[in-house]
């Protein structure tokens, strides 16, 4: 058995780690890049979301290259993401990969089937090594976001432009050669080391945005074109709470088990979003609402087109950035969308809040946005 | 003076009109339904909603602000689920917000939710609820509802008489011609019951020459049972209905043609459209098309590939008359 798995930001380090606690054999599909997108939509529904597309380019290029069983989540809806295990599959047999799905997840409550899938693939029966590593991965989750927020925020201060992105690319590249959960802690550690030691101008206060959205195009660089990074280039802070440890520790473990889960956000959205309606929509609406509370200049949302419960959201974020005075800009992303609109629209919208920052500062008001 | 409720003609009317009508009446609440969508009702709901949604929450969007001076209340339920362990569509659940948020000036919405999902007394509170809003009589609510359920019933068992909801919502009587074609038309219920939306594609399939099947018309429990054969069970309503019917299509075989309707945008039919073309391509010979529509659809296009569409399967009928492609050229 030879595991491949969908890519997401950092998420393979993650399970990368996991795999190595159990002595798997897995293949990491190779970065995601236009091939991984070409390779995914061809074979893809056409109004089938972004984030299928890639993962399914994804893992054709883990079959290619020797995988015959991939490793997912499932979930149970709304939202398209929980029919992501089925989709793929039934795409991939079609195209002659005869490829086996693995879902860790309990379908409607079956708790038997989900320790049956994990055992199928440890092997073993062994809960207390189960729960060790689970654990120990999710706390690995937590370190990789602290070194991605210490990233965005070195990139807005960083004295030498491209040092942070630098060390992070090395950290990338570096990252596939080390194997076992310890080693991986250990060197994101020292990369932190080497990121917290590069020379920063104290003095500027640079404009905070924040990122919010459905989570893969949030997560991952590609997909939403480097976002982050061409935000940290012009000067800007970026924060974004959709992060894979959120998902795994909020989402995954603590309501896999029914502990209490931190719901500020969807206390904030409650008077725009009353229920729950999956995906991230009520976590977008509620962090735009702390955003605004939190002096942020802006908000970016982000999400593939066509993404159900981001439209929700999007129509709501309406009146929250009217009533919470916060400009918020709507990023949508499909296979077809063009870089340069994309930049010119990211460009106009810093260079909105550079000004609202200004008029702020000096109370003129020409050019007061709102009218 | 008795208060008025005003019911959009969108979404899930086409599904649950007569509930809530027979249940308003039994509480003497009075009714108001806007108007049937027209190109002046799209216009303004596509001016009125953000881009990205699918035509007919616009349209949905529209048929609120027609209700906007003739009612007290208006009456937008939220429909979260409406059987065990099964969702509809995100955007149902959060329609209310979705227009609060974008029309000003409203009156009061009933946004009462509808959750089904664990169990089946979701729909007993959401009525409660909602009568809560009239009457100060639980026990009147009570069998309000149920009278309601009683008339939803009849409404139900209209369909296997092959009538369509726009015609027994409206009163019209129009029974299928007997024609030879049997074409199961597959869609959500307020994409193939809206025939401004659809640009009247249930007529033109009986004009030319097919009777109209739709998923309305199977039986709901053995549409469930049937897709036992999946993997993992879809969390969809509309899609376990849809693949239940694939399923037992592909079992009959009594079905010449069948016609997948969807809107651009669809977040679930692009799931299950393409599951359900996947069936029925590995098992089974039937012709498969799919329609999608949104707002700029022209009505030439529609007509000439439904045209095409049903004279194929006519070809079909008689085995002299079939185009050298395909395998049953090889037959004689």
């Amino acid at each position: 058995m030879i595991i491949t798995f969908p890519r997401m930001g950092n998420v393979h380090i993650c399970i990368k780690a996991l795999l190595d606690e159990f002595d798997i054999d897995y293949i990491i599909p190779e970065q995601n890049s236009k091939r991984t997108l070409e390779m995914g939509t061809s074979h893809c529904p056409e109004g089938a979301c972004l984030p299928l597309k890639i993962t399914i380019g994804n893992i054709i290029n883990g079959c290619k290259r020797g995988a015959d069983t991939l490793l997912t989540v499932g979930g149970s809806g709304p939202c398209r993401f929980g029919y992501y295990c089925e989709m793929q599959r039934e795409i991939l047999n079609d195209i002659g990969y005869p490829i086996d799905v693995i879902t860790l997840e309990s379908v409607n409550g079956d708790f038997l089937e989900l320790v049956r899938r994990i055992k199928k693939i440890t092997g073993k029966l062994n809960p207390l090594k189960w729960a060790s590593s689970f654990l120990g991965v999710a706390k690995l989750s937590e370190k990789v976001d602290e070194l991605e927020a210490l990233c965005q925020k070195k990139r807005a201060r960083e004295v030498k432009k491209g040092s942070t992105e630098k060390i992070y690319k090395k950290f990338n590249k570096d990252i596939y050669e080390i194997k076992g959960k310890k080693n991986i802690k250990d060197f994101i550690e020292s990369t932190k080391c080497e990121v917290a030691n590069i020379e920063t101008d104290e003095n500027i206060s640079p404009i905070k945005i924040k990122i919010v959205g459905e989570i893969y195009t949030a997560i991952d660089p590609f997909t939403n074109m480097f976002l982050e990074k061409t935000l940290g280039d012009m000067g800007i802070e970026v924060v974004r709470p959709v992060t894979i440890s959120n998902w795994v520790i909020e989402h995954m473990l603590k309501k896999g088990i029914g502990l209490k889960r931190d719901l500020t956000f969807a206390e904030e959205a409650k008077p725009y979003l009353k229920t729950l309606i999956g995906g991230h929509a009520q976590e977008t609406v509620g962090n735009t609402i702390i955003a605004a509370k939190n002096n942020f200049d802006g908000v970016i949302q982000v999400y593939p087109l066509g993404c159900m419960p981001e439209i929700v959201a999007q129509s709501i974020l309406e009146p929250v950035s009217r009533d919470f005075d916060i400009p918020v800009l709507t990023l949508i992303i499909d296979e077809m969308t063009g870089e340069q609109g994309y930049l010119t629209r990211i460009e106009a919208f810093v260079e909105l809040l550079k000004q609202r920052r200004e008029n702020k500062k000096s109370n003129y008001g020409f050019f007061n946005y709102k009218t | 003076m008795s208060k008025t409720v005003g019911i959009p003609r969108g979404l899930f009317f086409y599904r649950f009109y007569p509930l809530w009508k027979s249940f308003f009446d039994e509480l003497g609440v009075k009714t108001v339904v806007s108007n049937p969508s027209n190109k002046r009702i799209m216009d303004i709901g596509v001016f009125s909603c953000i881009n990205e949604a699918c035509l007919p929450v616009k349209l949905f969007h529209a048929h609120v602000l027609e209700l906007k001076d003739k009612a007290d209340y208006i009456f937008v339920p939220r429909y979260t689920s409406l059987s065990k362990n099964e969702y509809i569509c995100p955007k149902f659940g959060g329609i209310s917000d979705m227009i609060r948020s974008s029309l000003d000036d409203l009156p009061e919405i009933i946004d009462v939710e509808v959750n089904m999902r664990k169990s089946k007394k979701g729909a007993v509170t959401a009525a409660m609820e909602t009568g809560l809003y009239f009457v100060n009589d639980r026990k009147k609510i009570k069998l309000a509802y149920q009278s309601a359920i009683n008339s939803y019933r009849m409404f139900m068992q209209e369909f296997t008489n092959h009538r369509i909801p726009e015609d027994v919502i409206n009163n019209r009587w129009k029974q299928p011609i007997g024609h030879d074609l049997k074409i199961l038309l597959m869609g959500h219920t307020y994409n193939i019951y809206d025939s401004f939306l659809n640009m009247n594609i249930i007529n033109k399939i009986r004009e030319f020459g097919g009777d109209v099947i739709t998923l309305e018309m199977f039986d709901r429990v053995s549409l469930k049972d049937s897709t036992k054969e999946l993997k993992k069970p879809i969390f969809w309503e509309y899609g376990t209905h849809a693949i239940g019917g694939i399923y037992e299509t592909n079992k009959n075989l009594n079905v010449d043609g069948i016609i997948y309707l969807m809107c651009f945008g669809c977040g679930i039919d692009s799931f299950i459209c393409n599951m359900a073309e996947r069936r029925i391509r590995n098992t089974s010979k039937i012709p498969f098309i799919t329609i999608t529509i949104d707002e700029q659809s022209g009505q030439a296009g529609m007509d000439t590939r439904i045209e095409a569409f049903m004279d194929t399967l006519k070809w079909r009928k008689n085995d002299h008359n079939i185009s050298t492609y395909g395998e049953r050229a090889y037959l004689h």
